[in-house]
């Protein structure tokens, strides 16, 4: 009977182990549904409609870059008349007024420069404050919501607004790429991982019908769905994007990624930075979650948030580091109660990994052949140094056995009697263990040393990880009910359009 | 609102479009174009699934 409660226990940990291949199996099934795009697509309801459109760019000490964007939004495709762009200066402290006088007088009718003398209160206030205003009268039929360093391409925004002759569309969203130039090994990665997040996650999220969340820097949104949404947006949280998508499709309104609509940002390029960036997003994230508690994997009429698809990708991400802690915690429990079962468990986590890693990232590759030029490295390196060796260890053991014998004996390390015990454990704590090392890299890379030593410890970790730790850091953030304070990313005007 | 100053009521869209004025050449082009590519990633796909069933198979006839 003990022996028989041993066995069931083994078999709950093993399946516990497999479970930290889901994040990456529902990313496998969201790629999966991206081949779904060319026949479930919103292009054969597109027509040229071309509304008169306000462009709300909410701006704090931005005049590194704002005079670009403006220019750029001025040299759109798009009828002028039917333009204008409300800059909201939140009581920037730089150049950022005089560069939006400017402009308003380079551009008289088309650019608004809209001042709050107290600001600070966050994106989504500043965004309220020229809502305000806009929504006084009846001209704006479309509202283009942007950041100041976005910078679109000549066609984009036509591209977008094609989309609103459908009556059912309530938003659309552009593909912002990564376009800081030059760039470094941060950019790199996040120009890889909006390939995925974005490219491919968004198109699998057209074929469900349900998305996510509009791109703060580039989303479309109509006159109906904006009042529908009570003419403001949402200032409770520090994912405003998120909510703001979430209540459209509630609302009875589709949205819509429009991934031929191409906006270029510039994103952080440091740890640092990124953590900010991403530890805001992740607690937005946590809110969204618990917001919407009664709606999760509960299917509901006029939406599809609500199904088990779009919850599964939800979930998978949301959860990952808890995923990657429970399977490291359940994998070693095995080793020390059931060796051979737990060398299945590591064997059947890992070339599940491998067969996604090598699916996800050759066909990631594939869909923007373009960026992939010049994030090919990060795209390879995306799991890590130490992920990686062990993936290509599980797809070919016998081709590295022998050499690793080799290494082992060559170091002093390796010994007939118990051998490799301490490097097993250390593999099997790794998927746990890589989010605290990650953790090292974002804390050393202030420091002197950390110059060197962070990109290092990035890419032995895996981008992955740093991203998974950020996100168990807001865990921690939302538990202790922590201030919510609006980190704004610093811009510096680097980025530009690959010619 | 619309240009007709009527809410898109009905089932009508959110903003007007021109019906009276044919579609142009250049813009069923493009959304002829963004289908292909649309459909390329159909391909794009299969020939990942197809390497990713090439290396599985190599990998347990010969390495296993």
């Amino acid at each position: 009977m003990g022996h028989d409660l041993l066995q069931g226990g083994d078999w709950i940990l093993l399946v516990l182990v497999v479970v930290g291949a889901f994040p990456e199996l529902a990313a496998t099934y969201q790629f999966l549904l991206v081949a779904g795009h060319f026949w479930r697509n919103d292009y054969r309801s597109c027509e040229p409609v071309f509304p008169r459109t306000a462009i709300l760019i909410p701006a704090w000490n931005e005049a590194a870059v704002i005079g670009a964007s403006i220019d750029r939004l001025m040299s759109l495709e798009y009828p002028r008349e039917a333009l204008r762009i409300f800059l909201v200066d939140d009581a920037s402290t730089d150049q950022t007024p005089e560069v939006a006088a400017a402009k308003a007088v380079q551009y008289p009718g088309n650019v608004i420069h809209l001042r709050r003398h107290k600001g600070g209160q966050g994106k989504a206030h500043t965004l309220n404050h020229g809502l305000a205003i806009i929504l006084q009268d009846d001209w704006m039929e479309a509202l283009l919501i942007t950041d100041a360093d976005v910078i679109f391409t000549a066609d984009s925004l036509r591209k977008m607004t094609r989309h609103l002759a459908d009556p059912q569309v309530g938003a659309v969203t552009a593909y912002i790429k990564e376009g800081s130039r030059p760039g470094n090994y941060m950019t790199r990665f996040i120009g890889y991982e909006y390939i995925t997040a974005q490219a491919a996650a968004r198109r699998g999220q057209n074929v469900l019908g349900a998305t996510a969340c509009l791109a703060g820097g580039a989303q479309l949104h109509t006159r109906a769905n904006l009042l529908a949404l009570g003419g403001r947006i949402d200032t409770t949280s520090l994912a405003e994007d998120t909510f703001t998508t979430f209540q459209t499709q509630l609302l009875g309104r589709r949205v819509v990624f429009e991934p031929h609509a191409t906006v270029w940002a510039e994103e952080p390029g440091s740890i640092v930075s990124l953590w900010k960036q991403r530890l805001r997003w992740a607690r937005g994230n946590v809110q969204v979650t618990l917001r919407y508690r009664k709606l999760w994997f509960r299917p509901g009429r006029g939406h599809s948030l609500g199904g088990v698809s779009f919850g599964l990708f939800w979930f998978c991400l949301f959860l990952q580091p808890l995923i990657m802690i429970t399977s490291s915690a359940s994998l070693l429990t095995l080793y020390f109660g059931n060796f051979p079962r737990a060398w299945l468990a590591f064997h059947l986590l890992w070339i599940i990994n491998a067969v996604t890693y090598i699916f996800i990232t050759s066909f990631a590759l594939l869909i923007d052949p373009k960026i992939a030029r010049h994030t090919w490295r990060q795209a390879v390196m995306f799991p890590g140094a130490i992920n990686l060796s062990i993936i290509i260890y599980s797809c070919f053991p016998r081709l590295f056995r022998e050499y690793l014998r080799r290494f082992f004996v060559a170091g002093h390390l390796y010994s007939p009697h118990g051998h490799r015990g301490w490097i097993i454990v250390f593999v099997y704590a790794w998927p746990a263990a890589s989010m605290a090392v990650a953790y090292l890299a974002k804390a050393a890379e202030p420091h002197r040393f950390g110059r060197f030593l962070s990109p290092l410890l990035v890419y032995t970790v895996g981008y992955g990880s740093l991203l998974c730790s950020c996100t168990f850091a807001a865990y921690i953030k939302e538990l202790r009910k922590a201030e919510m304070v609006w980190d704004k990313t610093e811009k510096t005007g680097k980025v530009g359009i690959p010619t | 609102m619309g240009q007709d100053r009527k809410d898109g009521e009905g089932g009508d869209p959110d903003v007007t479009a021109d019906h009276g004025k044919p579609r142009s050449r250049a813009f069923d082009r493009e959304i002829r174009d963004a289908i292909r590519y649309e459909q390329g990633l159909v391909i794009k796909a299969l020939v990942v699934l197809a390497m990713v069933a090439v290396i599985v198979t190599v990998r347990t006839l010969y390495f296993a």
